[in-house]
């Protein structure tokens, strides 16, 4: 059930009246049908799966909790991880290693093509899953007895197919809490899901047809058109994820919940390691707790770090699709990250000896040339092979001259799979959207528009209410990106 | 995450709420109004509208064989093609099996066809729903009785709420509208002129009894670049419930008629049919549903006339030479069938 959906707003409504309608006690239960209803109304009997996980992952960390051996107790965790990350494997990425080793040995290979359904969100109730149990090993928390209240922890439906990823440190007390009803946390709630539906319907939806245009015929396209679908999927990604994100903050919200945010103004970081601390804020920081740092983080040593460094960034990589595609992207961000590790030190050096440090130009430069370098990998990640890639860096260097003939110009303009009224309404609403981000870079949008005028609020608001229904993609809508991870 | 102020007037909150909806369905409600002029402006409904105004100043009993379906059948079937018949093409773009039920009603309500071909095109069978190609129907129907039904019985819950709101129905309309608009400054002030493809300039018009003659052949980027049939697997296809439940209604509305109800898949582009893997799954599917109902079936693309690439406009419709070839076939099939 895709959030923006009819099927979607009848159910949360639904679920929001009954919520406040129910004792406390029974509220849980509520929840926990409502989430098990939201996963299967996409495919019914993957529903075996996420149980599995929940008994597995819950039976394990309770096992671990009553131990005090430890060699009882990593037993345990090992086992758990064996069976989250071996399913993750075999739904994720047996298929794509097989096809792997099919274009290597042919048919030399044993085992022929086949096919297996990704199931919605395995990725991240996957991370939030073991997460909980590693956090169990660690004794940073205590296993939780409830079962029904564990199994709502992994499939709550507002976050249950692309997050955020949460931690049962902020998530579960939240289940015991008893949620009043609060007409604030409703406009609140409201307020951030209308921004995240004008992000997915009106910009991230419009930018996708002109993406898909160009990325599925990537050698029929010169420099400008694939410059212009790069920006475009770089503001797709975004607004897709951070729509999402939003809703699934709103949608929590409404029930009084407080899930994490997980974009801050990302395109406005001033480096790709803060780009990194402000662009999937719950997956970097599940990276950064649980594989970075158990590797030694930047504790031992230059060498040691870029190593860390390039490992997390290739399993990121990974995690996000099954393809060597998204692996590069992973590997070119470490090695952003890389580079900017071992120049950091001379770079602060220059920016001494000038006064640069904290300039507003050198900042505005700063953020205009990590853009661009996040651009560029966004080309990676979104192309359909690494030989699309590679024609697309190829050709991206040519036919600029063309742009200025007229005629030229013209014809680029008509190929880019939406027409040109569409093509104003896009840069209208991405206007929209940088002037709203620039003025919350501080705060979050919703707290920035709160401490605004009151009409400046109003007005904002059913702006982005009306475009989403006379601008919105109603038909031939994409899914949301994340969803195939 | 700091909180906002915890007190709220419930009076400014309601006026707020209220100055806000007041805004947004004033806001919304006047777009819908701009984007519902557009409709009439926009020319991409032409033949269709002439198909069905021809259709319904018909003399009563002048249509004893009903051609019905997407641009498939009416890229396909020239009722002039069948002297023994008193033929009329009434196709409309994207048909899908929902819609061609109830443009047989209507049909029915003012002619009695002896005779009904439907073209089975398996794109236009395997979603529950598209509203496009009811938007395209709605705008030529007469009949409010059968839209209104239409839109009861074939809406699914959220289409039906898209539906009711102009600014979301219309919008696709506007849109275009506005783009021709503007290209139009843009070619005025600049100079400039949209690209032609490459393939035969053609000709294109409404000829009668619903039929649009054109003679333009396949652009060349359809052989390879652009074919739209280049990843399609048949195994992958799944008719679906809804449409097959259509075809249903469609041959027991037939036999309350007393009328003969064939199905038919029009041929696509040579070139298509090499792109396409496991054709047979496709054809497999449609031929189970005609065994089923017992309708008589026949598939172009299975039945070698001697097509070639020439006879096509596009990747999937054949261009007046094709008409012509395939038409020949079919009328000879039929007068055997009537012997």
């Amino acid at each position: 059930m895709a959030f923006n959906s009819l099927n979607y707003i009848l159910l949360l409504i639904s679920v929001i009246t009954l919520y406040y309608l129910l004792p406390q006690r029974f509220r849980w239960g509520l929840l926990l049908i409502a989430s098990y209803i939201f996963y299967m109304a996409w495919k019914p009997g993957l529903i075996v799966l996420i149980l599995f996980t929940t008994v597995c992952n819950y039976s394990f960390a309770r096992l671990i909790g009553a131990s005090s051996s430890p060699r009882a107790r990593k037993t345990c965790l090992l086992l758990t991880l064996l069976i989250d990350f071996g399913l993750l494997f075999v739904f994720k990425y047996l298929v794509f290693f097989n096809n792997t080793f099919l274009g290597i040995f042919g048919s030399h290979w044993p085992v022929s093509a086949f096919d297996l359904i990704l199931p919605m969100g395995i990725s991240f109730y996957t991370f939030q899953s073991a997460a909980y149990v590693i956090d169990v090993y660690r004794g940073e928390i205590q296993p939780e007895k409830h079962f029904g209240i564990f199994a709502l922890f992994i499939t709550f439906f507002p976050q249950l197919v692309a997050g955020p990823i949460e931690r049962s440190k902020n998530l579960l007390p939240q289940f015991y809490k008893k949620h009043a009803f609060s007409i604030e946390n409703l406009l609140w709630g409201s307020k951030l899901m209308l921004w995240g539906f004008f992000k997915k319907i009106v910009i991230a939806d419009r930018a996708a047809v002109l993406v898909n245009k160009v990325f599925n015929h990537i050698d029929e396209y010169s420099g400008p058109s694939i410059a212009l679908a790069a920006l475009a999927f770089t503001f797709q990604i975004y607004c897709d994820f951070s729509g999402y994100s939003d809703i699934a903050q709103g949608s929590a919200r409404c029930l009084g919940f407080q899930l994490m945010d997980n974009f801050k103004t990302p395109y406005l970081s001033k480096s790709i390691r803060e780009f990194w601390r402000r662009w999937h804020i719950s997956l970097s920081g599940w990276f950064s707790d649980y594989i970075y740092i158990p590797l030694g983080g930047n504790r031992k040593g230059t060498a040691v770090k870029c190593r860390n460094l390039m490992v997390t960034f290739l399993v990121s990589g990974l995690w996000h699709g099954a393809n060597w595609t998204f692996v590069l992207w992973g590997a070119l961000h470490g090695i952003y990250q890389i580079i900017g590790t071992l120049t950091l030190p001379v770079r602060k050096k220059i920016a001494e000896a000038l006064h640069f440090e904290n300039h507003a130009f050198t900042n505005l430069l700063r953020s205009f040339f990590t853009f661009v370098l996040v651009i560029f990998s966004w080309i990676l990640f979104r192309a359909n092979s690494i030989a699309d890639a590679l024609t697309a860096y190829r050709h991206l260097i040519h036919g600029w001259r063309a742009m200025l003939i007229p005629q030229r110009a013209y014809e680029i303009l008509l190929t880019l799979g939406l027409n040109s009224f569409e093509l104003v309404l896009l840069g209208f609403c991405l206007l929209i959207l940088v002037m709203t981000e620039v003025c919350s870079r501080k705060k979050n949008v919703y707290l920035t528009l709160e401490n605004a005028p009151s009409v400046l609020r109003i007005v904002f608001y059913a702006l982005i209410t009306v475009l989403i229904f006379t601008s919105g993609v109603f038909y031939d809508a994409a899914s949301f990106i994340y969803f195939q991870f | 995450m700091t909180r906002p102020r915890l007190y709220i007037s419930s009076f400014k909150c309601s006026l707020q709420i209220l100055a806000f909806l007041l805004i947004v369905i004033i806001g919304i409600h006047l777009t819908g109004n701009i984007y519902t002029a557009a409709v009439s402006m926009n020319g991409t409904n032409k033949f269709t509208e002439q198909r069905y105004q021809e259709f319904y100043s018909l003399p009563e009993g002048d249509v004893d064989l009903l051609f019905i379906g997407s641009s498939h059948s009416y890229c396909t079937f020239n009722p002039a093609n069948f002297p023994a018949y008193r033929g009329y093409q009434l196709g409309t773009p994207l048909q899908h099996a929902d819609t061609s039920y109830y443009v047989l009603k209507d049909a029915l309500k003012h002619q009695t066809p002896k005779i009904v071909v439907q073209e089975v095109y398996w794109d236009m069978l395997d979603d529950d729903f598209d509203l496009k190609q009811a938007s395209t129907f709605f705008s030529v129907l007469d009949d409010d009785s059968i839209r209104k039904e239409y839109i009861d019985e074939v809406f699914p819950l959220a289409e039906k709420f898209k539906y009711s709101i102009p600014a979301i129905r219309y919008q696709s309309d506007y849109f275009a509208y506005r783009a021709a608009k503007i290209n139009a400054n843009l070619e005025t002030a600049y100079g400039v002129a949209a690209p032609k493809e490459n393939g035969s300039a053609g000709n294109e018009y409404y000829v009668n009894r619903g039929y649009v003659y054109c003679d333009t052949i396949m652009p060349e980027a359809e052989y390879d670049r652009t074919n739209q049939f280049k990843t399609l697997n048949g195994n992958n296809l799944k008719i679906s419930d809804t449409q097959t439940l259509y075809l249903k209604k469609i041959k027991t509305l037939c036999d309350q008629n007393n009328i003969l109800l064939i199905f038919v898949t029009a041929p696509i582009a040579p070139v298509s049919m090499n792109y396409i893997r496991n054709y047979h799954a496709l054809h497999d599917q449609i031929a189970s549903i005609a065994d089923q109902l017992e309708v008589p079936y026949l598939d172009y693309n299975l039945i070698d006339l001697g097509l070639t690439d020439l006879n096509f406009r596009d990747d999937a419709h054949l261009n007046d030479s094709g008409v012509n070839i395939v038409d020949e076939h079919f009328n000879a099939w039929l007068n055997n069938l009537a012997a």
